[in-house]
């Protein structure tokens, strides 16, 4: 092919380089600390949704225009773009849909004994998408067989006593694998 | 389309490294200066410029569209700013590409960058933002997590063995060795790669392409400034077809093993570049392309794209990853360039130096890393970004067009 | 319709912060002016073919996008115009200040950009009246680290 393009095109590429020592040490710098704190609208839907986890229940919102049975629930369908129109409390057991063994922290700090992150598939859920389960993200006991988590396991919600809830997603303390699997 | 074709004429780039001196304006700086340069033109050239940076909290700077104005060349100039996370990179040359189809405009200088060393302790706190803040938050998540969910559903759901994952690590870090801008070009054994520390099982140390702070820019032209300043056809890379989708954030109703929203992406790109339905298969695509840069935070991506991509049968990528079909030299190579895994991962730039793969590639400047090309070459480019969303797609053919 | 269930017991608000911190490098140009600081310069550049004086000095031309050279690197004088200011009297955080802060954009000699600093009393207290137009001088700090801080603020004289 012919072509009239430097053939060493990427030459003398700039950018200088710094080791840790001289980036946080050496060169001139700003550090900040900015304050960032939040206080969010939990909004129609979740509001409820986290009301109903402080009575120990899973509420999932039941869509106007198709058969979705939502978990998180929402105010309207994402595929069909309908209003939901109420809330309803399913099952709190349900499927391992994929899940994890997290050997480090948020600040990268490492962990001796695995965190297990999930997603589970509720089984009385229908998603707004393609009629499969929907669910969340959380977290399987600490304390679990490793070598009994499958995908498809059964699990169950762990829930913190009825004094300790206060409406938050932490109220299911986690999930647990169920004794038939 | 015919009527308003797109080239992408030169491209500019920084070496990419893990913390830069330079602030993120005179990283822009050097890179939109070479694409000018590159081009034979002058900022008084342009009529336009685009600049693509991922979110704001990695460089620290709130409104760093307008906070890159200088850098980017563009005082006193339209000024478009496109952000779709890690998508960006092949994003912002769509952008391009649109505001030049239009009509509207001859020459748009396109720069992509991240300084991802700004933001403490690290890249991953910045992250904790991608999860729910209502309902996921508060569990402390990291992202890493979700990465492992998603690799973890992918194996299991194909059997897939963790070596023919690990084998895009090899090939990737190796490729990158050719690759001037590179910070992490280098041999690794496929033992080095099952062996490495482990994070969030089943992703490992070397699964994962480090942050970086860099930058890529291109000077993107119509075909009519094209022939009036003289460019040869043979030294420009011609947009082809481009393509962008985004997915639910309900990330959690989705089945993970596949990208969706990359299917649904390179459709609408396949569709414009003039192919049927039909010819949108694993077998006709890689006789209809010539090789490809899907998108490669993690060695898995890779695969997982390629299939969303529709260059493999679902599952069917990692075997053939491993058997050397997508080596560079192998019957259709994927990411000569060395990739975010080889060459590093400055977010936006990251995927712009994907796409300036392209060009490079496509006009025959790649240097050691040039694949071999058939008649009429054609190559694509692909990113993904937010929470697990977004499918960008561009591809792009070289030498004469009629 | 899911809106008209409120109920005055769903949680409303669900609290939470963002826990990053920024290291910012100077970069090229900005650490060479803070390093003139120390030297008590005032360090720009200028470029001649926009004519166009760049205070702090700059890695490029804005206009013409040309890389400014060694040459083009000039110490201005410590004194300028001010251009406009604003007396401030809460912080970042909505509380009074005790005392108000007074900021100012300087039109340092020479320069053609302006330079955003604080507008202190001189020491005498003579003439601390700000005004557009005021002509105002700089006072260093003793001990200068090369940063902004380096500069104590500006004075009318």
């Amino acid at each position: 092919m012919k072509n009239s393009l430097k053939q060493n095109y990427l030459e003398n590429l700039r950018g200088t380089k710094l080791n840790s020592k001289e980036f946080y040490n050496e060169v001139l710098s700003v550090k900040t600390i900015p304050k960032f704190n939040y206080s969010w609208a939990t909004g129609v839907a979740i509001g409820k949704f986290l009301n109903g986890l402080k009575e120990g229940k899973i509420l999932a919102s039941i869509c106007s225009g198709c058969e979705s049975k939502q978990v998180p629930p929402m105010l309207f369908c994402h595929e069909c773009f309908k209003p939901m129109v109420k809330m309803e409390k399913i099952s709190d057991q349900g499927r391992i849909n994929t899940y994890s063994l997290a050997y480090i922290n948020t600040d990268a700090t490492r962990r001796e004994k695995p965190e297990i992150p999930i997603v589970i598939d509720f089984d009385e859920t229908i998603n707004t998408r393609d009629g499969e389960p929907s669910g969340i993200l959380h977290k399987l006991d600490e304390n679990s067989d490793l070598s009994k988590i499958k995908i498809g396991s059964r699990v169950k919600a762990v829930w913190k006593n009825e004094n300790d809830r206060i409406g938050d997603i932490t109220d299911i303390l986690y999930f647990e694998l169920m004794e038939e699997n | 389309m015919k009527k308003n074709r797109v080239g992408m004429v030169s491209v500019g780039m920084t070496k990419f490294n893990r913390r830069a001196k330079e602030t993120a304006k005179e990283l822009c700086y050097y890179s939109s200066k070479m694409a000018l340069d590159n081009a034979g033109l002058t900022r008084k050239d342009i009529d336009g410029v685009i600049v693509g940076s991922a979110p704001d909290a990695f460089d620290g700077v709130h409104q760093k569209h307008e906070y890159l104005t200088d850098g980017s060349g563009g005082m006193n100039l339209p000024s478009t700013r496109g952000y779709v996370g890690g998508g960006t990179g092949v994003f912002s040359p769509i952008q391009g590409w649109y505001q030049i189809a239009s009509g509207m405009f001859d020459t748009i200088l396109v720069t992509t960058e991240e300084k991802m060393s700004t933001v403490q302790p690290s890249a991953q706190a910045a992250f904790l933002t991608i999860f729910d803040n209502l309902i996921e938050r508060p569990l402390g998540p990291n992202l890493i997590w979700i990465f492992a969910l998603e690799m973890q559903r992918y194996m299991k759901k194909h059997n897939i063995p963790k070596e023919h994952i690990a084998s895009v690590s090899v090939k990737n870090k190796l490729n990158a060795i050719d690759h001037p801008a590179n910070m992490l070009g280098r041999k690794h054994t496929l033992e080095e790669v099952l062996e490495a520390e482990i994070m969030a099982d089943p992703v490992r140390l070397l699964d994962v392409s480090p942050v970086a702070d860099g930058s890529v820019s291109f000077v993107m032209m119509s075909e009519k400034k094209i022939k009036e300043n003289g460019i040869s056809y043979d030294d420009v890379a011609w947009v082809d077809g481009v393509g962008w989708n985004v997915d639910t954030t309900l990330w959690n109703n989705r089945d993970l093993y596949y990208p969706k929203y990359v299917e649904k992406a390179a459709k609408q790109a396949y569709h414009m570049a003039g192919l049927k339905d039909d010819e949108i298969n694993p077998t006709s695509l890689r006789k209809w392309l010539d090789f490809a840069e899907p998108y490669d935070p993690f060695n898995y991506k890779e695969l997982h794209h390629l299939e969303g991509l529709q260059l493999f049968e679902k599952g069917g990528a990692p075997k053939a990853a491993f058997e050397g079909i997508t080596a560079r030299d192998g019957d259709f190579p994927v990411t000569p360039s060395g990739g975010l895994l080889g060459v590093g991962n400055p977010i936006a730039a990251a995927a712009g130096m994907k796409t300036a793969e392209l060009f490079f590639q496509l006009t025959g400047s790649a240097g050691k890393r040039q694949v071999e090309l058939n008649e009429n070459p054609r190559g694509l480019a692909q990113a993904w970004g937010d929470l697990m969303q977004v499918g960008t797609v561009l591809i792009m053919k070289g030498g004469r067009v009629e | 319709m899911l809106q008209n269930e409120s109920n005055d017991n769903d949680r409303k608000e669900v609290k939470g912060d963002f826990p990053v911190s920024f290291h910012y490098t100077a970069g090229i140009a900005i650490e060479k002016v803070w390093n003139g600081f120390v030297d008590k310069k005032l360090l720009a550049t200028k470029c001649n073919d926009c004519n166009y004086v760049y205070f702090p000095g700059k890695l490029f031309c804005e206009i013409c996008f040309e890389e400014f050279s060694e040459e083009d690197w000039l110490n201005l004088s410590n004194q300028g115009i001010l251009m406009t200011y604003t007396e401030v009297n809460y912080d970042m955080e909505g509380k009074k200040l005790d005392t108000p802060i007074v900021m100012g954009l300087i039109k340092v000699d020479n320069s053609d950009t302006y330079f955003l600093h604080r507008l202190i009393k001189s020491e005498n207290g003579k003439n601390n009246n700000f005004k557009i137009g005021s002509i105002v001088k700089l006072e260093w700090n003793d001990d200068r680290k090369g940063s902004l801080d380096d500069i104590k603020g500006f004075i009318v004289i």
